[in-house]
């Protein structure tokens, strides 16, 4: 079944393939001239708690990457106002599959995958210039995945709001991509409040800056290591209840 | 033994009013009050009523689309909402505005898709579509994207789409809008046929045609309400729209003037002196030829018939009645 709503999906984008390929390269260019802008700000300097351009392409890549992964399955919970608006939730509710599966698979966004190239390339520039040990950098590719799932969650989240109030792509911008770039730099950087909005609050420094300690040898402490495990663990659960209270509210459209 | 069960089911929905610039206000509005319903199996219940009367809301109650604000609905033995995704393999829906279709793939991708998410196997699932797709005539329109079909192409697409995982009851919210003279009419063959192999149909339509020609059971429903429950063909006996008898005379004479006075008189009824018509109300307990018999004994009759009150003229009195209640 899973594969069936992939499939769905897919097949309806490639019947343009040119068109597809441009875009998925223009994606990930522009996503690199993103990060240019953080290294050209940054330069050779290093924060007070000795972060430099290298750790910081490093803790960019884990978010980057967990960003695209989640777009490339998940880019219909992103969008998700337009099955509200439309009414087309209706035709999901008739289809023996869970919702939030259906939801997050109706667009598959292959092009997304050149944002994730591009993290990876981010991120493995800058491992190239550290000296990570082995058995820190094992961690790495598992905080992509913890990352993808707390990008999931975050957007979840929001999307359920358009349960109630009809919309979510406003909240979004605030609440999803405001608070994931804030999650792309070093934590110390930022005013106690946005620290404590991105760690209990919409916690994507959980997933990125403090488990990236730990990789990048500033902390050997296992709290940081099992920072995404613990949000994760309160996280996941949270937003599917809040989007099953959601689908229990839902009120159709008119015909 | 009835298989669609519904118990004082309501379902209220919040309104946000905008109050001046940027104030709002919200306002509960009761979508459908105290719904009782038992609907058996192979029945074909039609639903009707004016728009806003709950018709919609009911349909998505009983999918499971929506969940009641209060009462119980049992279906096939399942709750609806709560067990959405085991009762949905039981039943298929076609709402009139909004396609279950891919937009942009072949129609016959959609179906296979479909069978990928119900997981039909392909040993059932083949015969079964051939069977469909021959009633349905999809055969011209099997190969091509949903987005370039005729409204009437798409019906028939979306039936069979409905029907890919073969359900015990079939939901249709006003199936037959904007659809022509011809295609309507097979759908409604089609619609008939299915319910005659043992399909338990439930049916909304504004087109009261509809109604008569496929529906045994008629439900109609005022402002979130039942207001008539029954039989299709009983129900002209519900109200005090009575059956004319209309006969016309061959020239008006002074003597028979005063005959049909006597008639319009006992019986009720009219004079229509420009058409030289004279419409007679047969009073329930006599049979039409009794009333023919008399008024041919004594009237110069050139032409005569029977009209029963249409369906139409029925349930507005039936509307009116409900409105005459309230005030």
């Amino acid at each position: 079944m899973l594969f069936t709503l992939i499939r769905a999906s897919i097949k309806t984008q490639t019947e343009y393939f040119t068109n597809f390929l441009f875009t998925m390269i223009s994606n990930g260019l522009a996503m690199l001239a993103d990060f240019f802008v953080i290294a050209i700000i940054f330069g050779g300097g290093t924060t007070k708690d000795g972060w430099n351009m290298y750790h910081i392409a490093v803790l960019y890549s884990v978010i980057q990457i967990g960003f695209g992964l989640f777009r490339t399955f998940g880019e219909g919970v992103h969008r998700f106002e337009e099955l509200i608006l439309s009414g087309g939730f209706d035709i999901l509710l008739l289809r023996p599959a869970p919702t939030l599966l259906q939801v997050a698979l109706r667009i598959v966004d292959l092009k997304r995958v050149g944002v994730v190239i591009q993290g990876l390339a981010v991120g493995l520039w800058g491992l190239a210039h550290l000296s990570v040990p082995l058995d820190r950098l094992i961690f790495y590719p598992l905080l992509m995945i913890a990352s993808t799932l707390m990008s999931a969650c975050v957007s979840t989240a929001i999307a359920a709001i358009a349960f109630w109030s009809g919309k979510n792509e406003d909240i979004n911008i605030i609440g999803l991509y405001a608070t994931r770039t804030a999650g792309s730099w070093p934590l110390t950087i930022y005013s106690s409040f946005i620290q404590k909005l991105i760690t209990f609050v919409i916690p994507f420094a959980t997933v990125g800056y403090y488990p990236v300690s730990y990789i990048l040898g500033f902390t050997d402490h296992m709290g940081a290591l099992l920072a995404p495990v613990i949000a994760l663990a309160i996280t996941i659960p949270a937003a599917l209840r809040f989007w099953s209270l959601g689908v229990s509210r839902y009120t159709s459209t008119g015909t | 033994m009835s298989i669609i069960q519904t118990e004082n089911v309501s379902r209220s929905y919040t309104v946000y009013e905008r109050v001046g610039f940027m104030g709002k206000k919200a306002r509960t509005v009761h979508a459908l009050q105290g719904l009782n319903l038992e609907i058996e199996r192979g029945d074909f219940l039609g639903y009707i009523g004016p728009n806003g009367a709950g018709k919609s809301t009911t349909i998505k109650l009983l999918t499971g689309i929506l969940k009641p604000s209060g009462g119980k609905v049992s279906i096939l033995g399942y709750d609806p909402h709560r067990q959405r995704k085991a009762y949905v393999r039981k039943i298929g829906a076609v709402f009139g505005q909004k396609t279950q279709l891919w937009w942009d793939l072949p129609v016959c991708d959609s179906y296979e898709l479909l069978r990928g998410i119900h997981q039909i196997p392909k040993s059932t699932y083949l015969p079964h579509m051939e069977k469909l797709k021959e009633k349905l005539e999809l055969e011209e329109i099997w190969m091509q994207p949903v987005r370039q079909l005729s409204l009437g192409q798409r019906m028939r697409a979306e039936l069979a789409a409905a029907l890919v995982h073969q359900p015990e009851i079939l939901f249709l919210d006003e199936p037959t809008i904007g659809l022509d003279i011809v295609t309507k009419r097979k759908v409604k063959t089609f619609l008939k046929q299915l319910n005659d192999e043992g399909m338990t149909i439930v049916l909304t339509s504004h087109d009261l045609g509809d109604i008569e020609d496929l529906c045994r059971t008629l439900l109609i429903l005022d402002r979130g309400q039942v207001v008539y429950r029954g039989d299709v063909k009983s129900l002209n006996t519900v109200t005090s729209l009575p059956t004319l008898v209309v006969s016309r005379l061959s020239a008006s004479q002074p003597q028979a003037e005063s005959q049909l006075r006597g008639f319009i008189d006992q019986y009720g009824g009219e004079w229509d002196s420009d058409r030289l018509e004279l419409k007679i109300h047969l009073p329930q307990s006599m049979r039409p030829t009794e009333m023919m018999q008399m008024l041919l004994k004594d009237l110069p009759v050139e032409d005569i018939r029977v009209e029963e009150p249409d369906i139409e003229e029925i349930i507005h009195t039936i509307f009116l009645d409900q409105k005459q209640k309230v005030v």
